[in-house]
């Protein structure tokens, strides 16, 4: 987790070198900040930085990433439990 | 003072006292007891310490009496049971969170429950079990339940569990295993004798309790806020970190911290198996936000929190609008 930093330098350079406006470079991206360490989070975070989009718009990127794949289906059943919890 | 390898779970010298306590490796942390029990300098784990007072309040009526004040650890008296449990001692324990459960002793069998035993200044380092006659008698289960604030039993039931070597021995046992925090207590576990006073070692061998580390407790906590945003990171028992953020928004004059369109991300879990039992995760996770809205002086936290459409909740793509009062 970068805490409250949006992006580093190294962030910067791997939307930089890698990220070309199309979704499998997108895709792509998200893929080599995953293999670089950062967490969803902190991809989302770059995504509303570099791409100035809002947590919305970047939450529903990464949620369905197909790096993140895996952690998909534990992400909804967070959020579900979520929900019931502040529901409840 | 030893250095402490956190992925290994071991410090990197040996234990000044390891003569001491031949049965530990010497690079062991907290007895191997990391769930209750912290090393700060890598002689003796310290457990945790209780300060809030003991909770009279209780519900049912299989309990007759219990005492109003918090004088010891366990109490004991008689009471009759709608389940026809005769006479029955209750024993009033509890957790970590200054919760109170009661464990009824409903009669002599081969059962046996286990309990960790606290007094005002923390854990006694006792772990005590009731030892029952055979031939077992599921009628005769014990009884756990809670008493006070918590209503709900925070029960996991499940069919059987592996405890290293004893899998083959409790496998095909039908019982229920209940987690509480760091407690762990068997119902209807004939045969977990055996086990002796280890509870916590088998809290601290991943895997090997199937259940207990799927519940996952906090275990640390980070909040911090910048850029108009809250962010927090929690890592829990079974290795899972979960990571929350939402847009900053002080309102009703100030005393009100909304969290705005609260995000979360778990990593670790391996799907909807493994995310599993999150509630008490979650808990712990409000409890901290609450705290961390307190000490920046605000009187409410509200917490604003969309759920995913199709998601298989009743209310889907609802807009979920919570606010806790802090002065409670």
């Amino acid at each position: 987790m970068i805490y409250m930093k949006m992006s580093d330098e190294k962030i910067k350079r791997i939307f930089d070198e890698n990220y070309r406006g199309d979704e499998g470079s997108l895709q792509a991206t998200i893929k080599l900040l995953k293999e670089a360490g950062y967490s969803q989070m902190d991809s989302l975070k770059a995504l509303m930085h570099e791409l100035n989009l809002s947590m919305r718009e970047a939450d529903l990127i990464i949620l369905n990433a197909k790096a993140w794949l895996s952690e998909r289906d534990g992400n909804l059943k967070l959020r579900d439990e979520l929900g019931d919890s502040l529901e409840g | 003072m030893r250095i402490y390898d956190t992925r290994l779970g071991r410090f990197l010298s040996v234990d000044p006292l390891a003569f001491s306590f031949p049965w530990y490796s010497p690079y062991h942390y907290a007895g191997n007891t990391p769930i209750q029990a912290v090393d700060l300098d890598g002689s003796e784990p310290k457990g945790y310490n209780f300060n809030e007072p003991y909770v009279a309040s209780h519900s049912g009526t299989a309990v007759k009496h219990i005492p109003s004040s918090y004088d010891g650890q366990v109490y004991e008296t008689t009471s009759k049971s709608p389940v026809n449990m005769g006479v029955v001692t209750a024993h009033a324990v509890q957790d970590i969170d200054g919760r109170t459960y009661l464990i009824y002793e409903s009669a002599m069998g081969t059962k046996q429950q286990w309990y960790r035993e606290y007094d005002k200044t923390g854990w006694k380092g006792n772990i005590n079990s009731f030892q029952w006659q055979s031939p077992p008698d599921p009628s005769k289960v014990l009884t756990a339940m809670t008493v006070g604030p918590l209503v709900t039993l925070p029960a996991m039931v499940m069919s059987g569990f592996a405890i290293g070597g004893l899998s083959s021995s409790v496998s095909n046992l039908s019982m229920d295993l209940l987690v509480k925090g760091n407690q762990l207590f068997w119902r209807y576990a004939p045969t977990i004798g055996v086990v002796g006073n280890t509870i916590a070692e088998f809290l601290d061998e991943s895997g090997s309790l199937a259940g207990a580390n799927q519940g996952g407790r906090l275990v640390s906590a980070a909040i911090q806020e910048g850029k108009g945003l809250v962010g927090g990171l929690f890592k829990f028992t079974n290795n899972k970190t979960l990571e929350i953020l939402a847009e900053k928004v002080v309102e009703g004059e100030g005393k009100t911290l909304h969290l705005k369109d609260m995000i979360g991300y778990i990593e670790g879990m391996g799907g909807k198996e493994g995310a599993n039992n999150l509630k008490e995760g979650i808990y712990d996770v409000l409890t901290k936000l609450k705290e961390y809205a307190k000490e920046q002086g605000f009187e409410n936290l509200r917490i604003t929190y969309k759920r995913v459409e199709n998601s298989s909740s009743k209310t889907p793509g609802h807009t979920v609008d919570k606010i806790f009062d802090l002065k409670e």
